[in-house]
């Protein structure tokens, strides 16, 4: 249940995830072709810079005046003939729901993706009920779900690390007898599902954004399920978290566009929907229309630094852009919000005990702020976990403090600090190595250090285990002795000065 | 277990979950200021076009998301429709259950009667005929529907859900072929919005807003594009040049 898709501490999910070379393929495969369709798409729309300051501002404005705008939404859904329950956390919503199916005496639940329905859930609680069938009906979380609720590795391309044999071995079980070729695949899926969805008594949804001041909510996708999905059922629960909220259509028409060129380069979304519950004199769509708003955390951000993070829309972007994504993939991260958002996001839904590794996760490249199109500083939001994790919880009781203290008190007396690097040489010898053929030329010529006994600490580890360091030079050879040693010729500009007085 | 269900629109379930967040935020209620924008970007959206140059934007987009275009003045409608149903070789069409001034308005009144060589369902703004009109959509081969707008930034049409053309219509039938009056050319998904803000605000009662660019697809399988998945697989926009 929860964010969390794995029992695994993190290390070992990274060293497995090491090892998924199909999978760093296809994270990188991804990455590029993405990074070439979402550039053109925004410079195509032109101006991206001043769209993001005014996306960003749309969503900063709804969280400033959150509570309002989910009252002014709540009453008009109400007006409308909705419903709308408010759950705090993640147990609630699921409650709900599940008396909900319970009441409504529903057998065939169909859904729609949506990252708050995973992260509450649902599809377990209900599964578990008699007589009740529940399938997803996107293309990727059916595969995901057919292969027995394999976890997914993004946010938006949920099934990156399968290819098309497995796809195919996984239909072949439902009765599939075609090629790996992914149009008759899908293909078959649409036949598979299409029998279900006449059947549905019971959709459930998730939200792009509510539209606070109509009452409806914003769906944006590709297949068309989302569509079916609340076109046929009788009854839709729309699952949103709380943050999912803009003032009009307008502000939502906005986000749809930022959404779509960020998330896969497209211009729109091929389905932008603004739906509600089934008007009057219309002869399809949802009887019932039920709307839960899931806090689950979110609000532990609210006025807080970490508060930015709760504009995502979910493009998921900085995953694309993310350097330790590509090696690490989706899993590694060991919940279902990975990457840069995940690494802000995970901790504060779940905890520091939980996810308290991720904001390490990070080399503070800042690639993900920068294309962000809501303008979240993701990476000083990682940095931040990072002096919480540290400064106000002292949650690391290894040897780092008391090393770094006395770093700090070698590095502050310039005696001690001249000693220290008269000594470095002789005090890395032991673990010095001489360089070989291989090493890069200019880099080892001192030797290198690879190893490090086990005993060493964490910190120094940090630093050996995963590179050569070059080995200390000795004292007459070191960058301070060599400054001494060497005559100061002008600076360029006096020399360019120089030069042209010559030429004159 | 507590029936939750009892909970949802009543005052206590909202009040205690805003009253926390504003708690939270440290952030007073009811103090909303109105957001003004810091640019004014979605109007100047493709600003400097209009008529035949916006028109060939829209198409462009269009094409791009795989939609086909076709543009016709009303007369020459009828004759299309029929070689585009036997092209495609269609044996079940699906109609809207439009009266026939509104088939009149394209001069489409006498093909509507009776488009040759197909059986024809029209769906049914009888509330019990929810099932039927689901399966007459499921099982037709085309269906020829209405549609508001052709925004050109994107190569979007916009379908508002109505009583005589349905949810399922726009979503079951395995070719979508959609008539747009040239009229409804509009530059962007923030003109069309304002349209439908300020028809909603004179009473239209639709309740679903349906922008659609081009056939249903996914990229969900090695991130190869497949187009029809569960929607249409194929899109037809049908502009009106003289309406």
């Amino acid at each position: 249940m929860g964010i969390s898709t794995s029992d695994k501490p993190f290390l070992e999910r990274v060293e497995e995830a090491k090892q998924d070379h199909f999978m760093q393929a296809a994270v990188a495969k991804a990455q590029d072709a993405q990074f070439i369709k979402r550039t053109q798409a925004r410079r195509e729309m032109g101006h991206w810079n001043e769209w993001r300051d005014l996306a960003a501002q749309i969503r900063q404005h709804v969280l400033t005046y959150l509570p309002d705008y989910l009252e002014e939404f709540a009453g008009n859904v109400e007006k409308k003939g909705g419903h709308v329950f408010f759950a705090q956390t993640e147990q609630e919503a699921r409650d709900f729901i599940t008396q909900l199916v319970q009441k409504k005496q529903a057998h065939k639940v169909v859904k729609s993706k949506s990252m708050v329905t995973t992260e509450i859930g649902i599809d377990k609680a209900l599964r578990a009920l008699p007589d009740v069938d529940v399938l997803e009906s996107d293309l990727a979380e059916f595969i995901l779900q057919e292969d027995n609720f394999d976890e997914p590795t993004h946010i938006v391309f949920p099934t990156l690390h399968k290819n098309r044999d497995q796809i195919k071995a996984e239909f072949e079980k439902l009765g599939y007898q075609g090629d790996n070729d992914p149009a008759h695949l899908a293909r078959f899926v649409r036949g598979y599902l299409r029998d279900y969805f006449m059947e549905a008594d019971f959709g459930i949804t998730g939200c792009n954004f509510a539209i606070a001041d109509q009452g409806m909510i914003n769906l944006d996708t590709n297949e068309g399920n989302a569509d079916i999905t609340m076109a046929m059922p009788k009854t839709q629960v729309v699952v949103m978290g709380m943050e999912r909220i803009v003032p009009s259509m307008k502000e939502a028409e906005v986000l749809a566009n930022m959404l779509a060129r960020s998330a896969v380069g497209q211009k729109l979304t091929t389905y932008c929907t603004f739906s509600g519950p089934k008007a009057a004199g219309e002869v399809d769509g949802p009887d019932d229309f039920w709307v839960v708003v899931v806090d689950n955390g979110r609000s532990k951000a609210l006025g807080t630094d970490f508060e930015p993070i709760l504009r995502c829309i979910r493009c998921g972007a900085c995953l694309n852009v993310c350097p330790i994504y590509r090696h690490i993939g989706g899993k590694g991260y060991g919940s279902i919000y990975p990457g840069p958002v995940g690494k802000v996001l995970s901790p504060i839904l779940g905890g520091y005990d939980q996810f308290g590794e991720l904001p390490y996760a990070c080399s503070l490249c800042a690639a993900c702020t920068e294309t962000c199109p809501v303008k979240i500083p993701l990476h000083e939001l990682i940095r931040k976990h990072r002096i919480v994790e540290m400064d106000e919880q002292h949650r690391d009781h290894s040897m780092t403090n008391l090393i770094l203290k006395m770093v700090g008190v070698g590095t502050g007396s310039p005696a001690l600090f001249k000693s220290a690097m008269g000594m470095a040489h002789t005090a890395s010898a032991p673990f010095s190595k001489p360089q070989t053929a291989q090493d890069v030329t200019g880099m080892y010529e001192g030797g290198k250090i690879n190893h490090l006994p086990k005993a060493a600490p964490k910190l120094v580890h940090g630093w050996s285990d995963l590179r050569d360091i070059p080995t200390p030079p000795k004292k007459k050879e070191n960058f301070r002795h060599w400054y001494k040693q060497h005559t100061p010729v002008d600076t360029a500009p006096v020399v360019k000065e120089r030069e042209a007085k010559q030429d004159d | 277990m507590t029936d939750l269900l009892a909970q949802a629109n009543s005052k206590e379930n909202r009040e205690q979950f805003l009253n926390r967040l504003a708690k939270q935020a440290g952030r007073p209620r009811h103090a909303v200021k109105p957001l003004a924008p810091v640019n004014d970007l979605p109007h100047q959206v493709l600003a400097d076009q209009e008529g035949a140059d916006l028109l060939a934007t829209a198409k462009k987009n269009s094409e791009a998301v795989a939609a086909k275009v076709v543009v016709k003045p009303a007369a020459e409608l009828a004759a299309f429709l029929d070689q585009y149903l036997k092209e495609t070789g269609a044996k079940r069409l699906i109609l809207p259950g439009v009266t026939a001034k509104r088939w009149a308005q394209y001069e489409l009144a006498d093909w509507a009667k009776q488009p040759a060589g197909v059986t024809v369902a029209r769906w049914s703004s009888d509330p019990a005929d929810r099932r039927q009109n689901a399966e007459n959509a499921n099982q037709a081969d085309v269906a020829v529907g209405f549609a508001d707008y052709l925004i050109a930034a994107t190569g979007t049409i916009t379908v508002p859900t109505s009583p005589a053309q349905g949810r399922a219509f726009n979503y079951l039938p395995e070719r979508y072929l959609a008539i747009v009056p040239q009229s409804g050319l509009v530059r962007s998904t923030r003109q069309a919005v304002e349209k439908y803000e300020a028809a909603y605000q004179d009473g239209l009662a639709s309740s679903a807003l349906n922008f659609i660019s081009g056939p249903s697809n996914s990229g969900d399988i090695e991130m190869e594009l497949v187009v029809g998945v569960h929607g249409p697989v194929e899109c037809t926009y049908l502009v009106v040049s003289d309406r």
